[in-house]
C-alpha cells in the first residue's frame, strides 16, 4: 500500500517483527486526504515551536522541490532551540497544571528553561522525571525543584498532582475513597503522599524571595484515622508508611524520594513515558489517546497506537526530540482535519492557547508584547509593576484573568467573548496592526501593492493569497483614506479571521 | 457618538452576511440540548453569591454558641422565629421572612477545585464527563434568547465550566464591577465606515475558511463574534453604567450617588457594587450572574478574617434581596449563596479552620423558594448532620426544578455519551413554595 511506503520512508526502521513497523500501521487505517505544504508548514511550527512560520520560512519552504521536504523541516525544526524552548514551558505547564510564569512561591519560569534545557540536551524523559521528584536546592541553582514548589512541596497535593500530571491516572480520588475501578486503594493515594513527607521548603536567609527544598530527617505523614468515629474535638489521625504507588513498602534506611523516583524511571513503570505520550498525543491532535492510564479500556487501535510509540519512545532512549518527530513525520500528522469534531487518529482543528497565539502574532507583525505576567493577586502588588504603555491596564486585566486560569479551565475555554472583543478593538492589536504594516513597508518599499498584500497573507496565514482573495483585499486598499491605513486593515482583516486564531 | 447609519449598517450585514453564512452551521450540542425540556419554571433567572474558599457554616449561618468549638461570636434572633444567625450578619437577620437556611448540605469534596466542580454543576468531576455549571445549563436553557448581553455572566471570579455544553454557554467574565464590560469602544482612529469594511471583508473570509474546513469551530467563533458585535452596538451598555446611581440604589446598597462623594470602604463597596451590577444584568435580560466574594478559605486567623468578610457579604446581599424585590424582580429571581464546603468544627493552632464537606450551609431566597425556614440540622458542634441531609444532588434537583429543567432526564453529550444533569438527586421537600 502506497500510504504504508510513504509512512516507512519517513520513519526510523523498526527492529521489532510482530508489530506494527510505523505509527500510521499501528493506527490501522489509511490516512485520508492530506494537507498542501504551507498547512502543513503552519502546523508544524505552532506545535513544534509554538509559533507560525516567518515570511522567508514560508518562502523557503514552499519553493523547496525536495520530496523529503516535510521530514527534512520537522527535523530541523525539533532541532531548534526554539523547539526545546516551547516543549520545557509545554512540559512545565502539563507537569504543573499553570502557565509557566514566576510566582512568589513557585518560579515557573525557571522549571521552563530548566525542562528546556534537559530536552536541548536529549537528556531521557524518565531521568528528566527522577530529578523532579528528588531533587532538591534552591530554586535558583536547580529550576526542577519548582516543580515541587508549585504543589507548596506538600505530600498530598504532591501525591494527587503527581498522580495524574507524571502518571496520567486519578489516584487522588483515593485520598478519601477507594477508587470506584478499584486500582487504586487509599492505601496507595497516603503511601505515595508519605514518601514526600520530610520534604521542607526553605526561605534563603539573604533573599527573602529565594526558595530551597531540602529533607528533613525527620517526621512522619499522619492521615485522618479512618476507624475513629467522626465528630469529635480533636481529629483522630493515624502515621503513614511510604509505599510505592506499586504497593511495595520504602525501606527505612532508604531515601524516600530517590526510591519515588527510581520507580518512577525504571525501564518498566507503565506510566510515565506513556503519559508523556498521551499527553504529546493529545498536543499534536488535539485529542488523548486515552482518558485514564490506569483505565486504557480494551484492546484497540488507541491502545496499539500508545504501545507502538511506547516501544519507538524507549528505542530512542526516551528522547523527547524523538517522540516529536515520529509523531509529526507520521502520514496520520498529515492529514486535513475530518468532519467529525474530536477525531482520536487525525488532527483537529482547534484553537490556538493563549501563548502561542501572542507569540504568533508578535511573529506575523513584529510587534512584541507578551501577555502580561502573572501578579500574586492576593498581594494586589501590580501598582508597582511598570505597566506597558502600549497595554492597557484593564486589556492586561482581561489576559491576566484569563491566563492566570488553571489550565485544564483555559483549555476549555481556550476563546472567549473577552478575546473576540481584544481583538477586534484592543490596543494590542491596535499596535500590532500598526507595527505589521511598517515591517511590511520596510521589506517592500512604501508604495503598496500586490506584492504587500501576498507578504501580509505569508506573514499571518502562512500561505499565499488567492485570486479572488487579492481582490477583496485590493478593495480594502482602494477604500482606506490612504493605502498605508488600508494596509493596516488587511493585516487586521487576517488576525481577526478564524483560519489565523486556529491550528488546523 | 451615535451614528445612526452605522448601527443600521451593521445589523444589515450582520443578518444578512454573519449569520446568513454560519447559520447552517450550528452547533451539534446546541441540537442535542435543545429538547432540554420544559416545565413552567418558577424561577426564570438566577444570581449566585459564590463564597469563594469555603465559609465556616458555624460562623455565619449555623452558629454554636458555647460549644467548646463554637469560637467567640454570639448568636442574635432573627426576624423569624426560631431561626438564629451569627451576631456579624445583623442585617440579613432581619430578612429572614424572605430566606431558607439549608443547613445539612452534605458533599464528599474537600478538594477546592473538585468540590467547587461539585457546588457548581451538581456532580462530582470526572475525567469521562466534563458536566457544565449551572450557569451554563440556564445560558443553553434560555439560548433562543437574541439578547445583546450573554446569559451568563461571572463577576469577581472566574464562574463555572460551560463542560460539554462548550463554548457558547461560558461564562462571560467581570473583573471590575465599574468597567463590565472592556474593548468596547472601537480602536482610535477607527471610524465607522472604516470598522465596517473590515468586519464585512472578515465575515467574508470566515465564510470562505468555514466552507473549506471545520465547520463547527467557525461557528463557535462566528457567534462569539456577533455577540461581541451587538455589544459594541451604541447604547447597548447604558444600562451596566455604575458611575452614577439613583438615589434609591445608593439607600439600598450603601454606596455612594457619584464620583464626587467619599468612596466606600473597599471590599465592602465592592460587593455591594457587583450585586448591584448583577441586578442590573439581570433586569437588562441575563439570566445567570455568579457574584464572587473570595476570601473564604481561612485555614487561620478564622474570626477576623470573618468578621471582615460578613461586613461586606450581609448589607450587599440584604441589598440584593431587597432591590430585586422592590422592583418585582424576586419572584422570579432566585438567590442562592453558598461555598464549594464548610470548615471543621476543630480550630486549628493558627486559630484557623480548615476544610470540611460533611455539613455545611446554603442560603436561598426568592424564585418560589418559600422563605423563612430553615431546613436540615447539624449536631451540637456543626459537624455531622443530624436531620434531612441534603446531599449537593438534591440541592441541583431543587434549583433544575426551580429552573423549569428536567434534570433527570437523560440527555446525550456531544461524544454520544448518556448522562443525566443530575444523578440520583430529589428536590428538597417544601423548600419550593
Amino acid at each position: 500500500m502506497v500510504w504504508l511506503l510513504l509512512g516507512l520512508c519517513c520513519l526510523p526502521p523498526s527492529s521489532v517483527d510482530d508489530g506494527p513497523r510505523s505509527l500510521d500501521e499501528a493506527i490501522g487505517k489509511p490516512p485520508m486526504a492530506m494537507v498542501d505544504d504551507p498547512t502543513f508548514l503552519r502546523r508544524a511550527s505552532i506545535d513544534l515551536i509554538g509559533r507560525i512560520p516567518s515570511v522567508p520560512e514560508v518562502r523557503t519552504f514552499l519553493d523547496d522541490r525536495s520530496p523529503s521536504k516535510r521530514s527534512a523541516r520537522v527535523e530541523s525544526l525539533v532541532a531548534s532551540d526554539e523547539f526545546a524552548d516551547y516543549w520545557g514551558r509545554l512540559l512545565a505547564e502539563w507537569l504543573t497544571g499553570r502557565r509557566p510564569v514566576f510566582r512568589p512561591d513557585a518560579d515557573g519560569q525557571a522549571l521552563a528553561e530548566s525542562l528546556a534545557r534537559a530536552i536541548r540536551q536529549d537528556r531521557s524523559y524518565p531521568q528528566i522525571v527522577r530529578d523532579l521528584v528528588a531533587g532538591k536546592g534552591a530554586s535558583d541553582e536547580n529550576g526542577l525543584v519548582n516543580y515541587l514548589l508549585s504543589y507548596e512541596a506538600d505530600p498530598v497535593k504532591l501525591a494527587g498532582g503527581l498522580g495524574k500530571t507524571l502518571m496520567g491516572t486519578t489516584i487522588q480520588c483515593a485520598q478519601c475513597h477507594d477508587h470506584p475501578s478499584a486500582r487504586w486503594r487509599q492505601e496507595d493515594f497516603w503511601g505515595l503522599a508519605a514518601t514526600f513527607a520530610r520534604v521542607r521548603r526553605f526561605r534563603s536567609e539573604q533573599d527573602g524571595s529565594l526558595l530551597a527544598i531540602h529533607d528533613a530527617t525527620r517526621g512522619e505523614l499522619r492521615r485522618p484515622d479512618p476507624s475513629a468515629p467522626a465528630g469529635t474535638d480533636l481529629q483522630p489521625t493515624m502515621p503513614v508508611r511510604p509505599s510505592l504507588p506499586d504497593g511495595t513498602r520504602i525501606a527505612a534506611d532508604a531515601n524516600r524520594r530517590e526510591a519515588l523516583g527510581d520507580w518512577l524511571a525504571s525501564a518498566d513503570n507503565p506510566y510515565v513515558a506513556r503519559n508523556l505520550i498521551n499527553r504529546a498525543w493529545d498536543h499534536f491532535v488535539g485529542k488523548a489517546l486515552v482518558k485514564d492510564l490506569n483505565d486504557p479500556g480494551r484492546k484497540s487501535a488507541t491502545t496499539a497506537t500508545l504501545d507502538f510509540l511506547a516501544a519507538d519512545f524507549a528505542r530512542s532512549n526516551h528522547s523527547i526530540q524523538a517522540l516529536a518527530r515520529t509523531i509529526a513525520t507520521s502520514q496520520t500528522y498529515a492529514q486535513s482535519p475530518g468532519v467529525e469534531a474530536n477525531s482520536w487518529d487525525r488532527p483537529n482543528v482547534r484553537p490556538i492557547a493563549l501563548d502561542p497565539l501572542y507569540a504568533s502574532i508578535a511573529q506575523a507583525t513584529g510587534y512584541q508584547a507578551d501577555p502580561p505576567p502573572i501578579g500574586d493577586d492576593e498581594n494586589g502588588d501590580s501598582a508597582d509593576d511598570e505597566t506597558d504603555d502600549d497595554v492597557s491596564t484593564t486589556e492586561a486585566a482581561a489576559q491576566r484573568t484569563e491566563a492566570d486560569l488553571p489550565v485544564e479551565r483555559l483549555g476549555e475555554r481556550s476563546t472567549s467573548l473577552q478575546r473576540a472583543l481584544i481583538f477586534m478593538n484592543g490596543d494590542h492589536l491596535r499596535e500590532a496592526v500598526r507595527s505589521g504594516s511598517r515591517v511590511c513597508q520596510a521589506v517592500l518599499g512604501p508604495k503598496i501593492g500586490p506584492a504587500h498584500l501576498e507578504w501580509a497573507f505569508l506573514a499571518t496565514l502562512g500561505r499565499k493569497p488567492t485570486a479572488d482573495e487579492s481582490g477583496r483585499m485590493a478593495k480594502l486598499l482602494t477604500m482606506a483614506r490612504d493605502r498605508r491605513e488600508g494596509l493596516e486593515d488587511v493585516f487586521w482583516v487576517l488576525l481577526n479571521t478564524v483560519e489565523f486564531q486556529t491550528n488546523h | 457618538m451615535i451614528h445612526s447609519h452605522f448601527r443600521v449598517g451593521r445589523r444589515g450585514f450582520l443578518a444578512s452576511g454573519l449569520l446568513g453564512a454560519i447559520g447552517w452551521a450550528l452547533s451539534p450540542r446546541t441540537r442535542a440540548m435543545a429538547s432540554l425540556l420544559e416545565s413552567g419554571p418558577s424561577a426564570k433567572r438566577c444570581i449566585l453569591i459564590w463564597l469563594a474558599g469555603g465559609p465556616s457554616h458555624i460562623d455565619t449561618f449555623d452558629p454554636k454558641p458555647g460549644a467548646p468549638t463554637g469560637g467567640p461570636f454570639q448568636a442574635i434572633d432573627a426576624e423569624t422565629p426560631g431561626i438564629r444567625l451569627v451576631e456579624h450578619l445583623p442585617t440579613l437577620a432581619k430578612r429572614t421572612g424572605k430566606l431558607a437556611i439549608v443547613r445539612s448540605l452534605t458533599s464528599p469534596e474537600e478538594d477546592h477545585d473538585r468540590a467547587s466542580a461539585l457546588l457548581h454543576t451538581g456532580q462530582r468531576p470526572q475525567d469521562a464527563v466534563a458536566f457544565p455549571a449551572i450557569g451554563s445549563v440556564m445560558a443553553q436553557r434560555w439560548s433562543a434568547d437574541d439578547g445583546t448581553l450573554p446569559n451568563y455572566v461571572a463577576i469577581g471570579g472566574g464562574g463555572g465550566s460551560p463542560g460539554f455544553l462548550g463554548l457558547d454557554f461560558a461564562p462571560y467574565v467581570i473583573g471590575d464591577a465599574n468597567n463590565p464590560f472592556e474593548n468596547i469602544a472601537r480602536a482610535e482612529g477607527v471610524s465607522d465606515r472604516r470598522q465596517s469594511r473590515r468586519l464585512a471583508a472578515l465575515d467574508a473570509f470566515n465564510a470562505r475558511f468555514a466552507e473549506r474546513s471545520h465547520p463547527q469551530v467557525v461557528g463557535e467563533f462566528a457567534r462569539l463574534n456577533a455577540r461581541a458585535r451587538r455589544l459594541m452596538r451604541p447604547g447597548a451598555l447604558d444600562a451596566l453604567n455604575l458611575a452614577e446611581l439613583t438615589e434609591s440604589e445608593s439607600a439600598v446598597y450603601g454606596l455612594r450617588k457619584g464620583p464626587s462623594e467619599p468612596a466606600e470602604d473597599n471590599r465592602v463597596g465592592e460587593f455591594a457594587r457587583s450585586c448591584l451590577l448583577a441586578r442590573r444584568l439581570i433586569e437588562s435580560g441575563v439570566r445567570f450572574v455568579e457574584v464572587e466574594l473570595g476570601g473564604w478559605d481561612t485555614h487561620d486567623n478564622n474570626f477576623d478574617q470573618l468578621q471582615a468578610l460578613m461586613g461586606a457579604l450581609d448589607p450587599g446581599l440584604s441589598g440584593l434581596v431587597d432591590d430585586l424585590d422592590s422592583r418585582g424582580l424576586l419572584d422570579e429571581t432566585l438567590v442562592i449563596c453558598m461555598g464549594e464546603f464548610g470548615r471543621t468544627p476543630v480550630i486549628n493552632p493558627q486559630a484557623g479552620r480548615d476544610h470540611w464537606g460533611q455539613a455545611f450551609s446554603a442560603v436561598l431566597a426568592g424564585g418560589g423558594v418559600r422563605g423563612g425556614q430553615t431546613i436540615g440540622q447539624t449536631d451540637d458542634q456543626g459537624a455531622q448532620v443530624t436531620d434531612r441531609p441534603v446531599p449537593i444532588a438534591d440541592l441541583f434537583a431543587t434549583l433544575l426544578q426551580a429552573f423549569g429543567v428536567d434534570g433527570s432526564k437523560p440527555i446525550v453529550t456531544p461524544e454520544g455519551r448518556p448522562i443525566k444533569l443530575v444523578d440520583g438527586g430529589k428536590a428538597i421537600d417544601g423548600l419550593l413554595g
